[in-house]
């Protein structure tokens, strides 16, 4: 029942940067909820105007009513104090002192790594996360990200595809799903990994929440790669904590004249660790693994399918480009790239630009 | 007692009803009244017909003059009728005495010298005068030519009150119109644009030419300035020639709006409409208290471009889906119910994103996400659902517009287009469906037969490519399409590869950056 007045000094929504310190004062969050208006007088930086506010408040908050919802929300509550809160978390500079989560990935995860980046990524920097976090996913590392748009999804989608072991943090409540397409992937991050959030449910995604859930997606994990990112991009954020939480950072280089490889060549510059495949990560950490990731056999493919295939390489090309070098008729080409993406080869991007990704 | 009779006619959508008018004068104060539901315009017309008949040198009766338009109780529009009117009053004065006046449905408007000018909707008044088995039609000079696609019916063409006059007394002779309309037919057959003029765009090309062959609707998604506009323009350059009838649907509906060119007679190539995307509800479809064709019919076998599709206004592209399934539309007015042809290929355009440059290759978009998000959500589903094809087209630099060679020719596409529709219509030998766009779902089950390899392709694209439902009976109807062009009876797995392609829009994954 503890956690229940967590949940109930968490309520109280004036009282956020204080409950550790209130609770450290008195014990157990049940005397402090229940405490009497003179036992806070003597807490240092409480001041009796905020006593006020906190004494009225809590009088305000039907306490079981929000206990039962969320309950049959399925959410459950970590605090501070508990066993199972997460270890790496705990050591860093100004931890969320309750944390909610659906899913029980969290309280069993060992090895983590946070992907993160652009919302308004390239298809190749959505490719290249998800194969990342693919194989990390394979190795048994968990992928913890922000369900964001852009990087974020891909790593969570990419994670999904093998073992499941996959993190999202949320910067709004667990009950409110934005970005609103991110429906699904809601629904099976929870079910297979864990869905996080410090915010209370009902909480609106405020552009404010961002950071601060930027510092829970580094301090989760024991290194952050940034995949895309321009230069204000909350990713560098996200890499800033890193570096505060002592946590390694990994970019990944991209195109020089793209604007979203200024964020990862900037890290890359003062010093952040290069990552061109999983296994940098890997040596980076000092974990044993080795990623046998499974080049696609190109045996089953056409001659004309091959040629194709070649000509786009790792480079985006438009589909005209494509019939104009290589002499194809438009027909044939159109239909030469559906089956290169039917066969998984290829990805298409807006602007029916194609992109070889494996 | 004075009275007299002249035949004349008043169109009612898209047909002309005959309507008599008959002018009594009688001893009275002086005065002109008209009767029998005129509008304003025929009000009016009054003091047209005054003037016109003293300035004609005739003497305009100081009695009480009654105008009556029989059918009463249908209402009557336009200036159209001075001419019966004038005439009826000269007519009964006995100013004018012929017999041949009963073989003859008059129209024209006046102008207060006499002159008779130009009125609307006169093909449709020339075939209703053919049906009223009258000997002749007395037009104005400038609407002969399009009242003389009428055979068997003398055309004659006159210029004032006074020609009429003297036609009628035998003091002149004016020989009727005609002209061998089908040989004017052919020799308009050309266009003055050509697919050759595009450079570059083969992906884009292709689509629009499996859109003629099969009638497909098409979206075309660029940035501004990578000739979405240009190739919409010469869509009509590559559809399978109009048939004669098919002209005179089209001239008809032209003649009714007014919208005809002096002099022409015949509108012989697939009509291009392109509105602007501030036109109103009534001026797409139709409308007004007399109801007039709107662009929907008047681009009726031809093309309906619409540019910046989703500034439209959202009722007036919602009111498009009706049409877009039955190819007409109707509009009700409380005394009457008008339905005019609508049968068109609907091209539309589009920037992906608001900026316009999502997905370009040299300058970057600036949108936000949601903001792509709601551009995209301008428009709805049910509409998505009845364009077949979706295609981008990207903006090409300067340097790949130097190295790239002219394309094909609008005659060599066309050709195969006529092929297409040729083999269409024969496998759709009794029913109406014309082209592969215009199937049902039951019709596409039982002709899109897939080969056993395509068959397997299907259900792979349907996982790999996450191919909804909706997105299922098109992707079917394009290979259906590509098939016949390629002249082949079953759908192959290139077919159908290949019409996979085109459905951007149905692909979500790609657009909202998810």
């Amino acid at each position: 029942m503890e956690k229940k007045y967590w949940l109930g000094l968490k309520l109280i929504s004036v009282l956020d940067s204080k409950i550790l310190k209130i609770i450290d004062y008195f014990g157990t969050a049940e005397e402090a909820w229940e405490a009497k208006k003179n036992d806070f007088l003597k807490i240092d930086g409480v001041s009796p105007k905020l006593i006020g506010e906190i004494i009225k408040k809590r009088e305000d908050i039907d306490l079981d009513f929000w206990w039962q919802k969320y309950k049959s929300l399925e959410i459950d509550v970590v605090t501070f104090l508990d066993n199972d809160y997460p270890s790496l978390l705990k050591e860093i500079p100004n931890p969320p002192p309750v944390l909610f989560f659906k899913g029980d990935l969290l309280k069993s995860y060992s090895e983590a790594i946070a992907i993160v980046g652009s919302r308004r990524a390239t298809a190749y920097g959505r490719a290249f996360a998800e194969e990342l976090a693919l194989n990390l996913s394979r190795a048994g590392v968990t992928v913890i990200s922000g369900v964001a748009r852009g990087i974020d999804s891909a790593a969570h989608k990419g994670a999904l595809a093998e073992k499941g072991n996959t993190i999202g943090v949320l910067g709004c409540g667990l009950d409110v799903v934005y970005p609103p397409e991110n429906k699904l992937l809601y629904r099976a991050i929870s079910e297979q990994g864990s869905l996080v959030s410090e915010y209370l449910i009902k909480t609106e995604p405020f552009k404010w929440n961002f950071p601060a859930r930027n510092r829970i997606i580094s301090g989760l994990a024991k290194g952050v790669v940034i995949v895309e990112a321009s230069e204000k991009s909350g990713a560098l954020i996200t890499a800033d904590f890193a570096l505060e939480q002592g946590r390694e950072v990994f970019a990944v280089p991209g195109n020089p004249k793209n604007s979203l490889s200024k964020g990862p060549h900037k890290l890359l510059k003062s010093g952040a660790c290069l990552i061109e495949n999983t296994d940098d990560i890997f040596e980076a950490l000092g974990l044993n693994y080795t990623s046998n990731s499974q080049k696609k056999c190109l045996t089953n493919l056409t001659e004309k399918e091959l040629k194709v295939l070649n000509f786009i390489s790792w480079d985006l090309k438009y589909i005209d480009e494509i019939i104009r070098e290589l002499s194809l008729s438009s027909s044939e080409t159109a239909s030469l790239l559906t089956t290169l993406e039917i066969k998984g080869f290829i990805k298409q991007d807006t602007g029916k630009k194609y992109l070889r990704i494996s | 007692m004075l009275l007299a009779k002249i035949e004349s006619c008043s169109v009612l959508g898209m047909e002309a009803a005959a309507v008599n008018v008959e002018v009594d004068i009688s001893n009275g104060l002086p005065a002109f009244s008209i009767v029998g539901l005129p509008d304003t315009a025929i009000q009016e017309s009054r003091e047209r017909v005054r003037s016109g008949i003293s300035n004609s040198e005739f003497e305009f009766p100081l009695k009480r003059i009654t105008v009556n338009l029989a059918p009463a109780d249908i209402r009557k529009e336009g200036p159209s009728f001075d001419l019966p009117i004038a005439l009826g009053i000269l007519s009964a004065t006995k100013q004018l005495l012929s017999e041949k006046l009963s073989d003859y449905l008059f129209v024209g408007e006046l102008s207060l010298s006499g002159k008779i000018r130009p009125v609307s909707g006169v093909l449709s008044m020339a075939l209703c005068a053919k049906k009223q088995n009258k000997k002749g039609f007395i037009v104005p000079e400038g609407n002969a030519s399009e009242a003389a696609l009428v055979k068997e019916l003398e055309i004659i063409p006159v210029s004032s009150l006074r020609e009429v006059i003297d036609f009628f007394s035998g003091k002149k002779e004016i020989t009727p119109v005609s002209g061998d309309i089908e040989k004017f037919f052919e020799n308009n057959l050309y266009h003055e644009l050509n697919f050759s003029d595009i450079k570059g765009q083969e992906h884009a090309k292709r689509a629009l030419e499996i859109a003629a062959a099969g009638g497909h609707n098409v979206l075309m998604i660029g940035p501004p300035g990578s000739g979405k506009t240009m190739l919409a323009k010469r869509m009509p350059t590559i559809m399978p020639n109009m048939t004669f009838e098919e002209a005179i649907d089209v001239t008809k509906i032209y003649s009714i709006a007014g919208a005809l060119q002096s002099k022409q007679s015949l509108i012989a190539t697939r009509p291009f409409r392109a509105p602007h995307h501030t036109i109103s509800t009534a001026g797409l479809v139709g409308g007004g208290q007399y109801p007039r064709p709107g662009e929907i019919s008047l681009s009726h076998n031809g093309v309906l471009f619409l540019d910046e599709f989703p500034e439209f206004s959202k009722s007036a592209l919602e009111v498009l889906r009706q049409p877009l399934e039955d190819g007409v539309v109707t509009i009700s007015r409380a005394l009457s119910t008008f339905t005019f042809p609508a049968t068109f290929m609907l091209v539309t355009a589009m920037n992906p994103c608001r900026c316009g440059y999502l997905g370009d290759k040299v300058r970057e978009c600036t949108c936000l996400p949601s903001h792509i998000r709601q551009y995209r959500g301008r428009i709805s589903g049910p509409l998505i659902n009845r364009i077949d094809i979706q295609i981008e087209v990207p903006r090409l630099t300067k340097n790949e517009l130097v190295g790239v060679s002219i394309g094909e020719s609008s005659e060599k596409i066309g050709k195969r287009v006529q092929e297409a529709r040729e083999r269409q219509q024969k496998n759709a030998k009794g029913t109406n469906i014309t082209c592969n766009a215009q199937m049902s779902p039951r019709i596409i089950k039982k002709r899109c037969k897939l080969s056993d390899s395509a068959q397997n392709l299907l259900e792979n694209a349907i996982d790999k490519l996450s191919l909804s439902g909706r997105a299922y009976d098109k992707v079917l109807k394009v290979s259906k399409t590509i098939s016949d062009l390629a002249g082949k009876e079953l759908i192959e797995t290139e077919h159908l590869a290949e019409a996979l392609q085109y459905r951007c829009l149905d692909n979500t994954t790609n657009y909202y950056c998810s």
